[in-house]
């Protein structure tokens, strides 16, 4: 598996 | 350090982890290697613990394993997702 650096995304508000 | 429980719920899917932080009511996500820290993270854990677990699984240097997991904890931090009594 090529490496990825780790990221931490926002994917939005849950409403 | 270790992942804040109290209102944060967390799930891998396809490699990849979904963040529920119901004190924010915010959706986050993080990619494969994220993921294996946050797998670390269910226990109390240093950075260097953090690191080690990158270069087992992906065979990285150590150097480039501290300074990814430390990046990536200072985003955790920011997002208030760790318990920070000591880290």
């Amino acid at each position: 598996m090529a490496y990825q650096p780790p990221v931490l995304e926002e994917v939005g508000s849950v409403r | 350090m270790k992942l804040r429980t109290n209102s944060v719920s967390w799930r891998e899917i396809d490699g990849e982890t979904v963040i529920l932080d119901l004190s924010s009511s915010t959706y986050l996500k993080t990619n494969a290697a994220g993921s294996t820290i946050m797998r670390l993270l269910s226990e109390e854990r240093t950075t260097a613990e953090l690191a080690d677990g990158l270069v087992e699984e992906y065979g990285i240097p150590a150097d480039q394993a501290t300074a990814d997991t430390e990046t990536f904890v200072a985003m955790l931090r920011e997002r208030n997702l760790l318990d920070t009594a000591d880290s």
